[in-house]
């Protein structure tokens, strides 16, 4: 017989060494595979968070490209684009016949004559620097102001309006530049003031050209200099000098801008010499322009101003950071008054002193706030506690008053309360006696503010503010904080929960061990040790706060104002970028201030959660060690 | 378990109860008088499809839906979709293609449509489409009845140079007394993308800035509803946009003309200071017709029937020459 | 427990009034919300009166919506009469047939005559939206309908969504009423500049475009997850970036649309018209706000929720597991797909889930991308390709912000927002009661397989 074959007793085989090997190979690959792909995504993931910020700063970077500029020969073959442009219509002539109706000083030689954008004024000047303005309605009154454009021992050479017909830019021959508004007094009389001066040419000046369609202007000087300005800036933004211009017989005597402000010709008697490739998209942004008070036109004093856009022909476009970050930290500040306070006491009543069905229940309950879209808060913020708040404003202030006041009486004679009361842990009735405490000072807040707006205020709190200078809107930062500060509490709340929570059993028990009173294991073990914790809590709050959009769009009036008053507006990073990116036009110098508003939103809380995140850790750490 | 039940009971009584009541209201039967918008013969424009979509002033928004459903009800295979957060993305929404229609409450400025010229070589074309007059808004409980242009640029004007009048904060600036006289001025506006916003800032403010105060309200309709939520409240706003609550303040040019509440007749007569012409813009190349969809939607706005609608949501229709001028130069 | 001193006592007061105060403002809201979105479509009572002023008498028939009581201070600064007036009432007329408006304030004490009468009818018609007045004369197709003001209508029934006397109607019908109002609302287009008809599109909007997110999202967040868990190694720049990838979870939203608008709508899109679409240009197809912008800009939102719940899944599942898997020979990438994933699943869906629930109540970003004030045409239909990706939707949570402030008929608006905010709770409630109890679920499970 033969022998049977082993694998029938069985037993199973082993495969044999090529199949073992190919299995093997098999299963390497799918191994690298999988990594290959889950690494790819990751990465993938990584590298499109990253490409976030780049393209954030790579749109709004461009804005502090310096200007340039680039001489370049006329073509031999005249090109349409390359045609002289016309002279910039502006309105300066003024008809002989109504120059006669004035009454002139003698002796006044008119060598300049400017009018107004809104053709009441004329100015005239002579080379001397002497200039008078006229008001056209009034044309026997004579100059309503005489005065020198120049310091007297140098003459006028170039004077000019700048795009809008505001503001006017003087140049003498020691090079000073020096830019003029037409402004109101305190009695309503107009008159020619003088604003600043810009940074002073090496030569006298030859010409000015404004730039058509914003505030810039070119300067020519004798030594054949070129530079670029802008209206706010008083540095040039761009210059160089060009010797043999100068030196040659043919030296240019005017500059022109073409439409888009991207060549400036050089003319000579009407003759086109050469021309300037100019690249300057954005000279209204700076870091200045950002973050200091500007001297815009027609106003009265610098001032920090956010007006963006106005939809009209010559408007200079206003972009100051400064309202609108004032603004963001204002609600966040108010938002986190509100927030942190009640969260950070709630946290440490439902540690310290609830049972774990009822604490765990009461955590959730808060943490529902949290589910309440930021949509539905603004809202109600705007059409119903704004409303309210403006009608019962001193009821809210004495509500805050008597409350407080309520408990501390409340505390001092625990005693005298029933026996059932005054067991104070895990207990709801606590919570139901507090309950009742504060609709008893609501009433009475609202029975005493009654009384109170008739005795005092006049029969109105508002009216009463507005005599003391303080301006009341409804939709202000008060309203804005009560309601942020709902929202962002059950972000505070949870994690100080989380951090007092977590603090080792054995340290607290420990402490009464050792007969340590509540207050003091409180104040000595608990607070410190979930400080960091706290600390971070507060900080992801304020970031939360500082992000929030919807609240803000809604419930304030979205004014641009530079103050903390709490009775007053604001106007956020986020809600500005809410109503103003759809209307901006892409690669335009307001669409990439938005993205810099963005970015600082991004930065700023970025690093808020980078902090508190780190305190956690660190936290943790700590903890540990102790356990 | 009890919870569920209940909704188990609920959701069948609505089952029952519902077809009685539904069926009555489902088709939008729309057969609006033929001869109002004659219909064209060529079978083309019978079946009108694809989307077209809007983008641009809040001021028409409400016409640009009541335009949309009378012409969808015509032509039901076509899609227009309509966003509107100011006039001043209709330009943008234009030039970067992603609205046909760029419904504007002012004329592009030369700025945007050298923009435009820029990306196509030639201007956007602008069709005036309705008349609407700016109207100034109090709460009702404010005994105030008018204001003066000039009045109007003390309030919102931060520089006032148009007539210096003296800076407006209380109401007893506007001549209001007794308890009314030291309350303070709660003053709403639009935000700069509307061009209500920038037709106030051009006729009440020659240009000039607006105070820092002002509060920026995103929509016509909001800056109504805050008014009327505040009692100190003044805002400016479409005439349309009037609801319970609020009071419409009548206006004067100057000291010494009367001062007059809009109505249609002053704004055609121009004798209403805050009259204005609304537009659609639309990219229309130079010597050729628009396509055929926005063509039909255009002579649907400019017939009699569209221009009867205007006169629902407070706006007025613009005069005939007017309309018989543009309608040549679209080839209707 | 140790004793109280003063302080402490006083710390208890304090920390219990906190937490009461907190409870108190959410049970306040939740009623406002409940009572005033219920109430909207519960059948009122109609009323009729004869109101006087200025020597001109009326009869006004509707309903009651809100009273308004003037102080005497009120009335004189306002230059009313304080002995005569007092309590005025707003009332919605409805479409009078006049040049006055659907809703208007009346003065109480200028009022007489009030009736109830029970064959006043509400009507609810298409173009004109509510109407109060008495059926005269009714037809197969048409019905007459005479108002307060004595004016004569004939209306066409076809144009008549809801009829009824609510005065006459009993408990049951007025339950059916509401019943039927709620589904007319949740199951129609909006009309009259989002101030009448229903929500269907917003719903819908809202449904579909954080669906497409969920798809987008949760491949992507996952392997992430599982990226940073378990492949990246655990060196300095890691940790760094594991950081920044959670800690994008706090990035403002509105951050997050300027870069949807700058590179999907604008770079991306733009591209990819010009590549796949360049004979429809310049009508841009996707180079415009639209839904999978809407998406893609909510998936990126969430990213980092998913990412965050991923890890902490993966990092629950006890080192045992994978231990074992190992020295049974398995390769990494065994133990993961046999081993881990199948325990750690209900960790990534408890993810998604919440990533949904974060993204249904998004508004600021949604304004730059695609979410738009009125798009009847819902994204989805049964024609290919079923969902529509380049088409502008509505969305709940912009529809409450338009509703809410932007209405131009702000007294017949603003009552429906509460409606409309109970469909958004309701909607992301039940969504987190779902990741919470997959949550649970899962940590079940967890025990079981451990122990």
């Amino acid at each position: 017989m033969k022998q049977q074959e082993p694998t029938t007793l069985g037993i199973s085989r082993l495969p044999d060494a090529q199949q073992r090997q190919r299995r093997a190979v098999k299963r390497r690959l799918l191994d690298s595979l999988w990594y290959g792909l889950i690494s790819l995504a990751g990465v993938t993931v990584i590298v499109a968070l990253l490409a976030i910020f780049i393209y954030l700063m790579s749109e709004a970077l461009p804005l502090f490209k310096p200007a340039t500029a680039e001489l370049r020969p006329l073509p031999v073959t005249p090109e349409t684009s390359l045609a002289i442009p016309p002279r910039a219509v502006m309105d300066t002539a003024i008809s002989a016949e109504v120059l006669q109706q004035f009454a002139l000083p003698l002796s006044f030689s008119i060598d300049f004559q400017l009018q107004d954008a809104l053709k009441r004024y004329v100015i005239l000047a002579n080379r001397s620097g002497e200039a008078c303005l006229l008001q056209l309605s009034r044309p026997t009154a004579g100059c309503i102001q005489r005065l020198s454009l120049t310091d007297r021992t140098v003459s006028l050479t170039a004077i000019t309006w700048l795009a809008g017909q505001q503001s006017l830019i003087t140049g003498d021959n020691s090079g000073q530049l020096k830019q003029w508004f037409l402004l109101a007094d305190k009695d309503g009389q107009v008159r020619l003031s003088w604003v600043k001066p810009f940074q002073q040419r090496n030569a006298a000046i030859v010409s000015l050209a404004a730039e058509p369609g914003r505030s810039g202007f070119a300067v020519l000087d004798a030594a054949g200099g070129l530079s670029l300005f802008y209206s706010t800036l008083s540095k040039p933004l761009w210059q160089k000098r060009f010797p043999d211009m100068a030196a040659a017989r043919a030296a240019p005597d005017e500059l022109r801008f073409n439409a888009t402000n991207d060549q400036l010709w050089l003319l000579k008697q009407e003759q086109a010499l050469s021309f300037l490739a100019v690249q300057n998209k954005h000279p209204e942004i700076s870091w200045r322009t950002l973050w200091q008070k500007v001297w815009y036109e027609s106003w009265q004093q610098p001032e920090y101003v956010w007006q963006s856009s106005g939809g009209a022909e010559f408007y200079q476009g206003k972009y100051s950071l400064v309202p609108l970050t004032v603004g963001t930290l204002k609600a966040a500040f108010y938002a986190m008054l509100v927030a942190v306070p009640l969260a950070i006491l709630a946290a440490l009543y439902s540690v310290c002193y609830l049972a774990e069905p009822l604490r765990s229940r009461l955590s959730n309950l808060i943490e529902l706030i949290a589910l309440f879209p930021t949509v539905i808060i603004g809202f109600l913020a705007a059409i119903w506690l704004a409303p309210a708040l403006e009608q019962h404003l001193l009821a809210l202030l004495l509500f805050v008053a008597i409350t407080p006041l309520l408990v501390f009486l409340l505390a001092k004679y625990w005693a005298v309360l029933p026996a059932f009361l005054q067991r104070p842990t895990g207990s709801k009735l606590t919570l139901l006696l507090m309950l009742l405490l504060l609709l008893l000072s609501a009433a009475a807040a609202f029975g005493l503010a009654a009384l109170a707006e008739y005795y005092f205020f006049d029969g109105s709190l508002q009216s009463w503010l507005s005599k003391q200078g303080i301006d009341y809107q409804q939709r202000n930062a008060l309203v804005v904080g009560l309601a942020m500060g709902f929202a962002v509490l059950p972000v505070v709340f949870s994690l100080s929960y989380d951090a007092l929570a977590q603090i080792p059993k054995q340290l607290t028990l420990g402490a009464y061990a050792l007969g340590a009173n509540q207050w003091q294991i409180v104040q000595r073990i608990m607070l410190p040790v979930a400080a960091p914790g706290i600390l971070a809590a507060m900080m992801l709050g304020l970031s939360r706060a500082i992000g929030e959009t919807m609240i803000i769009l809604m419930a304030t009036g979205n004014n641009p104002i530079t103050n903390f008053n709490v009775f007053e507006g604001l106007r956020s990073l986020t809600a500005t970028l809410a109503i103003e990116l759809p209307e901006a036009a892409v690669n335009s110098s307001h669409y990439r201030v938005l993205f810099l508003v963005a970015i600082l939103l991004f930065i700023f809380t970025f690093t808020c959660n980078t902090l508190a995140d780190l305190v956690r850790q660190r936290l943790r750490r700590n903890l540990q060690r102790l356990d | 378990m009890q919870f569920s039940r209940f909704s188990v009971l609920g959701l069948l009584a609505c089952a029952l109860l519902l077809p009685g009541y539904v069926s009555a209201g489902q088709q939008a039967a729309a057969d609006f008088a033929e001869q109002e918008y004659p219909a064209l013969s060529s079978p083309a424009l019978s079946k009108l499809t694809g989307t077209l979509s809007s983008n641009g002033s809040d001021t028409l928004h409400n016409m640009m839906m009541l335009w949309r459903r009378e012409f969808v009800a015509k032509h039901p295979q076509l899609n227009i979709q309509i966003q509107s957060s100011g006039s001043a993305t209709a330009p943008v929404a234009l030039i970067e293609g992603t609205a046909s229609f760029g419904p504007m409450s002012r004329p592009m400025i030369m700025a945007e449509q050298r923009r435009f010229r820029n990306r196509f070589g030639y201007d956007a074309y602008a069709v005036p489409v309705a008349l609407d007059m700016l109207a100034l808004y109090v709460h009702q409980d404010n005994p105030l009845q008018q204001i003066s242009m000039a009045e109007l640029e003390g309030v919102y004007a931060q520089n006032r140079r148009c007539s210096y009048h003296p800076a407006v904060t209380l109401w007893g600036d506007l001549g209001l007394t007794g308890a009314w006289q030291f309350r303070p001025l709660a003053v709403y506006g639009r935000n700069p993308a509307s061009g209500t916003y920038a037709f106030f800032r051009q006729r009440a403010l020659c240009n000039d800035d607006f105070q820092n105060k002002v509060q920026q309200l995103p929509g016509a309709a909001a800056v109504v509803r805050a008014v009327s939520l505040s009692v100190n409240g003044l805002g400016y706003s479409g005439f349309g946009q009037q609801i319970a609550g609020v009071k419409m303040l009548a206006v004067s040019k100057d000291p010494e003309s009367a001062a007059i509440l809009p109505s249609a007749e002053h704004a055609l007569s121009g004798a209403y200071p805050l009259a204005r012409l609304l537009y659609i813009y639309v990219n229309k190349p130079p010597a050729q017709l628009l396509p055929a969809a926005e063509r039909e939607f255009m002579r649907f706005i400019l017939s009699a029937k569209g221009q009867q609608l205007l006169l629902s949501d407070g706006l007025v229709p613009i005069p005939e020459e007017l309309v018989s001028q543009i309608s040549q130069e679209l080839g209707l | 427990m140790g004793q109280y001193s003063a302080q402490g006592r006083l710390l208890y007061c304090f920390a219990a009034l906190s937490t009461a105060f907190i409870l108190l403002l959410l049970l306040l809201l939740s009623v406002l919300m409940l009572s005033r979105g219920l109430s909207l479509f519960w059948p009122a009572e109609l009323v009729q009166f004869r109101y006087e002023q200025a020597g001109q008498s009326q009869v006004v028939s509707g309903e009651v919506v809100s009273r308004q009581q003037l102080s005497a201070q009120q009335l004189q600064a306002a230059g009313y009469d304080p002995q005569s007036l007092g309590q005025r009432l707003l009332v919605k007329q409805g479409y009078t047939g006049t040049a006055q408006p659907a809703f208007r304030w009346y003065w109480q004490e200028q009022t007489s005559e009030w009736q109830y009468p029970p064959d006043l009818s509400l009507l609810r018609h298409q173009q004109l939206g509510d109407l109060f007045g008495v059926v005269t004369a009714q037809s197969d197709s048409e019905l007459e309908l005479r108002l307060a003001s004595g004016r004569h209508l004939t209306l066409d029934k076809a144009d008549v969504a809801i009829w009824v006397q609510p005065n006459t109607l009993n408990w049951l019908s007025k339950v059916r009423l509401f019943l039927v109002q709620w589904w007319q609302f949740l199951s129609s287009e909006p009309r009259e500049a989002n101030s009448a008809g229903g929500i269907l599109p917003a719903i819908i909007g809202t449904l579909v475009s954080v669906m497409l997110m969920a798809l987008l999202v949760a491949p992507i967040g996952i392997m992430a997850g599982i990226y940073l868990h378990e492949y990246a190694k655990d060196s300095r720049l890691v940790r760094l970036v594991r950081l920044s990838v959670h800690n994008l979870a706090g990035v403002p939203s509105v951050v997050f649309g300027v870069f949807g608008l700058g590179f999907f709508v604008y770079v991306l899109g733009g591209s990819i018209d010009q590549l796949f679409y360049a004979e429809q240009l310049p009508q841009p197809t996707f180079g415009t706000p639209g839904l999978i912008w809407v998406s893609l800009t909510l998936a990126l939102l969430t990213l980092p929720v998913v990412i965050v719940a991923t890890e902490e899944g993966l990092a629950r599942i006890p080192v045992a597991l994978r231990l074992g898997g190992y020295a049974l020979g398995a390769t990494k990438a065994e133990v993961l797909r046999k081993l881990i994933l199948p325990v750690a699943r209900p960790a990534f869906i408890t993810g998604v889930v919440l990533a949904i629930s974060r993204a249904a109540g998004e508004v600021a970003p949604l304004i730059f991308v695609g979410v738009v004030k009125y798009a009847p045409s819902l994204p989805v239909s049964l024609e290919w390709p079923f969902v529509h990706a380049d088409q502008q939707i509505m969305s709940l949570g912009f529809h409450i912000y338009d509703v809410g402030l932007q209405s131009s008929n702000a007294d017949a608006a603003e009552p429906r927002v509460y409606a409309i905010a109970l469909v958004l709770l309701l909607l992301i409630g039940s969504l987190n009661l779902l990741a919470m109890r997959l949550r649970q679920y899962y940590r079940v499970q967890t025990r079981d397989t451990t122990s």
